[in-house]
Parts: structure tokens; C-alpha cells; sequence
């Protein structure tokens, strides 16, 4: 049986993640990788992601473990690029969509594009690269590459954040592109393969609650506004090859940004246990709209899909928190009338109660910390962005900017604090 | 040696019973009646350097004996304070808990002890280490000796584990801390437990809320006063009374016509975090919908609309204070006359 044989008789979307290990960045003379380091051609890198509408545009790098601040930030996007001759990124924005999910894509880890400047709206966060906000958020181990845009002071905000979210995937696909030939260091291969129903293994699968409220509190799946799809299965792969694009401005400990749809733990976590004490089923991403009547459609979408699937039992992590929490119940209730059980993860808003809405069927809830942190975060020696933003951001305050450049904040400020798929160690508790 | 403070009450300071309740507060250096079992238990590890005595009724009619309670807390920088045990006595235990309040306020531990159903236990847990005790001072030697292992615990600076653990009674106090495993493997671990049918603890148990019985209709809406409420954030340009974008605990209420510039055009700006501003910035009247009312108001169709605005901004706000937000905005509707409110929110 030959190679094509193989996948026909399989049919199972194959895909294998050549990795190639960033430990350090810098600029250069030329955009390249060598031994573990990326080279950047800032000029290089500059004309390629060049979009008229920004007054100006810079480049700067943010190491781990440097005294850097980068404030605020709208999206986090790992470098990843199809191998194939179409060679896209994010397929509906730069490349094409037929080979999503399976074949061969080179990913830089350890290193990505992080995007600041002009804020777009209140819920930015900001990621500290040393000291006690470092210790929150897992972009502070990555070796950053900042993309630095100062937007029109009188654009819309909904105009800005467009231009913002396609600049930070330009600047990842710009520098996943030239360096596409670098040699991986190891490869992951990830299928969901057969498993022996004899086995009598749970069938399980994540409803990913995808937030698309509007007012800049969207999500794009294929390029596609979120706010105009169905409730759709999607193949985990999809998520790793950048089918789902963040464009959010939700708070920012709680949000998923672009590297976090890329390098989902709980997809991780799944696949590690396929086959062994689960069959993992899929991702039934939920779209989670502000209007009830969508609300119900949607979730109702997804407990229907859930049942085609025969599962047992569904992973809900949430999206935001307040409002999604009424989509996170429906589901929950409409899984567990259907015999599918279900588990819960969420952040718990402030106080005792620490959820906006209930169901009785919720029994099974993992709490990923607490919004109601508030605590103290160094100076950092260099700033980039724009330090005076952190008055008006979600999880800052008026008076959080200290003389000494240190600063009070809430918890929700930190970009990727509270990754509600579980990335984490986080928990809260009432004493 | 570190040092406490220690509360009690005319009754425990040996002054008298119920005829000595009006006894003005008084401080004595060292301790007092139960003190010395307390002081006994301390060991030399910690000693209580003075105690507040305070009939009850005094404590309870006589507003500047908080003032008075916190210049010495302040003066003493004691590491700990202590109240009571009050046991099941109402009025000393609501003494004690304002007490530890204040410490609280003031970033000090406070450790009091009482029976279950003390009032005070339910009003003052989240400001206080409650320890359980007896309902009567027969159970002196043994609240002794409970308190002071938690007051030792606490100023240690040994972690505590938790209200059973340590006991005190639950502070409904969240508190963020890391578990060993990341929350995708607790999830799954969960998920798996549950399909199984093996046992699992929530990490959230889910809150019961209360059900708001919504009132009768207004029988005559052309005769009522009606008042619009929002939890939209419209704040009069530069947001004088800096509501919150999140988490609000306040609320403002501002006129139409000297905060606002009339109902018909709406000069003020969005102060909530949970939304994009540029519609409400744009026209604040698109959430505050004055304007409408008007209208409504010259057809006839209601009686009035009360000329002034109630704003909070909802982004993440918690229950408690949404309650209170509208225990207070009831409380002036009733006394304005205002029969009836709409409620916009974002």
C-alpha cells in the first residue's frame, strides 16, 4: 500500500508541526534563522507589513527576562507558515483554505509578534518580560518580536482594530515566510486517530465558546466575522494552523489572543490522551453572541452537534467572562439533558458568588483564578508602547501609573493571566 | 515580642452587668478578665500590651468611639487585634466585629470569637477571623485556646489552609492561589471522573440567587413619574465623579438639564469598559434615551419624567454592590414620588 493509499483508506486529516526552536532574537542584516537565533531585516520586515493607514510604524524585540514593558498589547501571534507551494498563515487572511489542518507547517516557537501602540479600546493589557506580572502570562517567556503602530488619532476604533489584527498576522507571516527553509529541530505529528469502539473509550470533545458580541469584542474564523457563522465542528488542527483569528478587545487576562488559538493546552491535553483514556471528537466552536435569540440558537447548535457525535462529555471553557457566562449554562444545561456530561471553566468575577449567571446541572466547574487580584508590578527600564494607556485599560486605574514607574493594577490587566483553556495553574477559592 | 490589642466589653472588663452598659471606652495597660486566659495561651510569643473596655450600649449610641478605637490601633501598631469572645451576646458581638472591622480597615489582622448564630457572625465574617465558640462563657477555656492557635498561625505568618482547617468561620473572602496541575488537565481529570461516575469537587460551587418578584403594573402611566435607570456608564464629560469602567461599586445621578445639556441632545461620554463607546460617544441619547421619554411625556402617555439620570457602569459588576446601587436608587424613587423606572444596560 502506498503513501496515498494509506491516507484514502485512513481518512484523517494528518498534520505534522516542523518546529524550529527560537532562543533568542535580533536584528540583522538578514531575516534568518540560525542556531536557534532569529535575524531580523528590520527594513525588510518594515516594508512588508507597511499599511498607509498608520501614521508610523517601528519594530523593537522584548527578551525574556529583559526590564521591558509592553503596553498595550492587542494581539500575540506565533510565526507559522504551510510548507506547500500556497504557503499560507492564516488561511482567509494569507494563504489558502483547502489545506488547513492537515500537511506540513513550519512553526517558530519560542518566539512571537506582539502588537501595540495606539490603544484600540479600554480591554488592552499589557506583558511585563521580568518580575511579578512575568510570573501571570507565558508571553513573557517568549523571545518578542514588538511591532509598534501609531493609528490616526481620529480613526474608529473598529477601523483600527482591523488594521491592528491584519498587521500582527502580516508581521508573523512575514517572518514564518523568510525563514521557511530553516531545518526543524524535532517534529509534531497530530491526527485523531481511529480508536476501537470495543474499547468503550469517552467520547469527548470542547465546546469552544467563541466570542463575537460586536463592538470589537469579535473573532474570525477563515477570515470570517465570527458574528455571522453557526455553530460549526472544527478539526483541532484547524486551531493550530490558524483557522481562528483573535480579534478582540475583551479583558485582557481572560481573552484569547492568536498564539493562544494556535497553541490551545486543552486541545494538547486532549490529544495527549486520545487513544489512551479518551477518543477526542472535535471542536464544536460555539459562537457566543450578546442577543438571547442567538444565544439559543447557537447553543442549541451545539448540544445537537454534541449529540450527533454520541459523546459523553464536553469540555466548556468560556470566552470573556459576564455576558458568555449565559451561553456557557445553556450549553451546560443542554448537554446534560442529553445524558452528555459536562465540565466548566471559567474565572470567577469578584466576591463569593464569582459567576454572572447558574444552573443547577453546573457541578463540574474548574475556577482559572480570580479577577479580583489586585497588586503591584515593578518599573520596568524600557516602555514600549504607550505607559500612560494603562489609565484607561480594564485591570488599570486612573492613579496605577506611580512616579517611579511602577504600577497598582488588577490581575486582568496582564495579557493571557487567565487563559480560560486551562493553560495555567490558577485557581480561587473562598475562605 | 509581637503584640495584640484586645476588645471587651463592660461585662468581661469587670465593670458591671447590664446597669454599666452605658460605661464610656476606656484603654488599660496589659490584660484584662479573659485576656489572661488568652495571655496564658499566647504563651511569650505574643503579649497583649492593652485592652479596650467599652460598655455596650456606649460602644452602640456614641458615633466617635470608632475615631477613638483607631487613634489607639494607630498608636499601638499592634500586630494583631482581638475581640471578645462575645459568645451569643448581640450587642457585644456586633462591638467586636465593628472593631475588627476597623482593624481590617487599617491592614490588621483581627481575631474574634462567637456562637454560630451570633448575628454578628454573618455581618463582620468577611472583616474578621470569627473563631467558632460556645453560646455562653462557660465555653471561656475552650474559645481561649482555639483563638489563640489561629491568632499564633496568623501572626507566624503561617499559611492557613482554609475555615475548617484553622477554625474560623468562612471570611466569603476568594482568594487566588496555583494548583499543582494546570486547569486543562484538572478539566479533563474532572471530565473523565464525571463520565465514570467517580467522585469529583467542583472548583466553583454555583451561587443561588435571589428571585426579584417584579412589582405591579403602574395602573395610570399618564399620571406616573417615571425615572430612567442605566448600567450603560453615561457620565457628563470627563466623568466628575470617576465611576468606575469596571467593577463599579458607585453610581451617579445627574440632571438632564445642568450635568447632561438637555434631554435632546445628551453632552457626556461612556465610561463603561465593556463596550465599544463610539455609538454612545457619537449620541449618548442612543443609551440614555431622555429624549424618547420627552416625547412621551408631551403625547401625554406618562406624567413626567423625573429629571434626573441614575448611571452605573455594569462592566463585571459584582452583586453585592448592584444590590445596594439599588436599594439606594429605590430608596430615593420612593421618596421622589417616582412611580416607575426603565433600565437600559450595555
Amino acid at each position: 500500500m502506498d503513501e496515498r493509499e494509506a491516507l484514502i483508506l485512513n481518512k484523517q486529516l494528518h498534520l505534522d508541526l516542523e518546529i524550529v526552536q527560537i532562543k533568542d532574537v535580533r536584528f540583522a542584516e538578514k531575516t534568518h534563522v540560525a542556531d536557534h537565533v532569529l535575524y531580523i531585516d528590520k527594513q525588510e520586515m518594515l516594508e512588508f507589513i507597511h499599511d498607509p493607514f498608520f501614521l508610523d510604524l517601528d519594530i523593537a524585540l522584548a527578551r525574556p527576562g529583559e526590564s521591558v514593558r509592553i503596553i498595550p498589547v492587542k494581539d500575540v501571534v506565533e510565526p507559522r507558515i504551510k510548507m506547500s507551494e500556497k504557503g499560507g498563515s492564516f488561511p482567509g487572511f494569507f494563504g489558502a483554505v483547502e489545506e488547513c489542518g492537515e500537511g506540513t507547517t513550519k512553526v517558530l516557537r519560542g518566539c512571537a509578534v506582539v502588537t501595540t501602540g495606539t490603544v484600540v479600546a479600554f480591554q488592552e493589557g499589557f506583558i511585563d518580560m521580568r518580575g511579578v506580572a512575568s510570573e501571570y502570562t507565558q508571553f513573557s517567556k517568549l523571545n518578542n518580536v514588538v511591532v509598534n503602530a501609531k493609528a490616526p488619532e481620529d480613526s474608529a476604533p473598529v477601523r483600527r482594530e482591523e488594521a491592528m489584527r491584519i498587521l500582527g498576522l502580516k508581521a508573523a507571516h512575514y517572518l514564518a515566510l523568510a525563514t521557511k527553509e530553516t531545518p526543524a529541530d524535532y517534529c509534531e505529528s497530530y491526527e485523531l486517530t481511529e480508536v476501537d469502539p470495543a474499547r468503550k473509550l469517552p467520547r469527548v470533545a470542547i465546546v469552544t465558546l467563541t466570542m463575537c458580541q460586536g463592538l470589537l469584542h469579535d473573532n474570525y474564523l477563515y477570515g470570517q466575522d465570527v458574528k455571522h457563522l453557526n455553530t460549526t465542528l472544527l478539526h483541532p488542527n484547524e486551531y493550530m494552523d490558524g483557522a481562528m483569528v483573535n480579534g478582540t478587545c475583551v479583558v485582557a487576562s481572560d481573552k484569547y489572543t492568536t498564539w493562544d488559538y494556535q497553541n490551545n493546552p486543552m486541545i494538547k491535553e486532549l490529544y495527549d490522551r486520545h487513544g489512551k483514556e479518551l477518543e477526542f471528537c472535535g471542536c464544536i466552536m460555539t459562537p457566543t453572541y450578546v442577543v438571547l435569540a442567538d444565544k439559543r440558537r447557537c447553543t442549541a447548535a451545539a448540544v445537537r452537534i454534541a449529540t450527533m457525535l454520541h459523546l459523553d462529555g464536553v469540555l466548556v471553557p468560556e470566552e470573556g467572562g459576564g455576558n458568555p457566562e449565559a451561553d456557557l449554562m445553556m450549553v451546560i444545561r443542554g448537554c446534560e439533558a442529553k445524558g452528555i456530561r459536562t465540565v466548566g471553566l471559567m474565572t470567577p468575577l469578584g466576591g463569593v458568588e464569582g459567576i454572572g449567571d447558574t444552573a443547577e446541572e453546573a457541578d463540574a466547574m474548574i475556577a482559572t483564578g480570580y479577577e479580583g487580584v489586585d497588586f503591584v508590578v515593578e518599573a520596568m527600564d524600557t516602555v514600549i508602547g504607550d505607559i500612560e494607556q494603562i489609565a484607561v485599560l480594564t485591570g488599570g486605574f486612573p492613579d496605577s501609573l506611580r512616579p517611579d514607574g511602577s504600577m497598582y493594577i488588577n490581575i486582568l490587566a496582564i495579557t493571557g493571566a487567565h487563559n480560560q483553556m486551562g493553560r495555567h495553574n490558577l485557581c480561587s477559592k473562598v475562605l | 515580642m509581637k503584640k495584640a490589642i484586645h476588645y471587651i466589653n463592660q461585662f468581661f472588663g469587670q465593670i458591671g452587668g447590664e446597669t454599666a452598659a452605658g460605661y464610656p471606652l476606656h484603654l488599660e495597660q496589659g490584660v484584662v478578665g479573659p485576656g489572661m486566659a488568652l495571655q496564658a495561651a499566647l504563651k511569650d510569643e505574643l503579649e497583649i500590651v492593652a485592652t479596650i473596655v467599652c460598655g455596650d450600649n456606649y460602644f452602640h449610641e456614641n458615633e466617635q468611639v470608632k475615631d477613638e478605637i483607631a487613634d489607639i490601633l494607630k498608636q499601638y501598631q499592634p500586630d494583631i487585634l482581638i475581640a471578645g469572645p462575645a459568645f451569643f451576646a448581640g450587642r457585644y458581638g456586633m462591638a467586636c466585629g465593628e472593631v475588627c472591622k476597623i482593624a481590617d480597615k487599617l491592614l490588621i489582622p483581627a481575631v474574634t470569637g462567637m456562637f454560630e448564630e451570633n448575628p454578628a457572625v454573618d455581618i463582620y465574617r468577611n472583616h474578621a477571623f470569627i473563631v467558632p465558640t460556645k453560646n455562653s462563657a462557660a465555653g471561656m477555656r475552650t474559645a481561649a485556646g482555639d483563638m489563640s492557635r489561629l491568632i499564633l498561625k496568623i501572626v507566624r505568618g503561617e499559611e492557613l489552609t482554609g475555615p475548617e482547617q484553622d477554625g474560623y468561620f468562612k471570611r466569603n473572602i476568594r482568594v487566588q492561589y496555583r494548583e499543582t496541575e494546570i486547569a486543562a488537565v484538572r478539566g479533563v481529570n474532572m471530565l473523565l471522573d464525571k463520565i465514570a461516575g467517580r467522585p469529583f469537587t467542583t472548583e466553583l460551587p454555583m451561587p443561588k440567587y435571589e428571585l426579584v418578584k417584579p412589582s405591579a403594573p403602574i395602573a395610570n402611566l399618564s399620571k406616573a413619574k417615571i425615572a430612567l435607570i442605566t448600567s450603560g456608564g453615561i457620565v457628563p464629560k470627563g466623568n466628575p465623579d470617576h465611576l468606575e469602567s469596571a467593577m463599579c461599586t458607585r453610581f451617579g445621578q445627574y440632571s438632564y438639564e445642568d450635568d447632561f445639556g438637555g434631554v435632546e441632545h445628551i453632552q457626556g461620554e461612556v465610561c463603561h469598559g465593556g463596550y465599544d463607546g463610539t455609538f454612545c460617544n457619537e449620541d449618548p441619547n442612543r443609551m440614555l434615551a431622555a429624549d424618547v421619554m420627552n416625547e412621551l411625556v408631551q403625547e401625554g402617555y406618562i406624567g413626567g419624567l423625573y429629571p434626573y439620570a441614575f448611571v452605573t457602569s455594569g462592566s463585571g459588576m459584582l452583586t453585592q454592590p448592584a444590590v445596594a446601587i439599588g436599594r439606594e436608587i429605590q430608596a430615593i424613587m420612593k421618596r421622589e414620588g417616582i412611580a416607575g423606572a426603565i433600565l437600559t444596560s450595555a
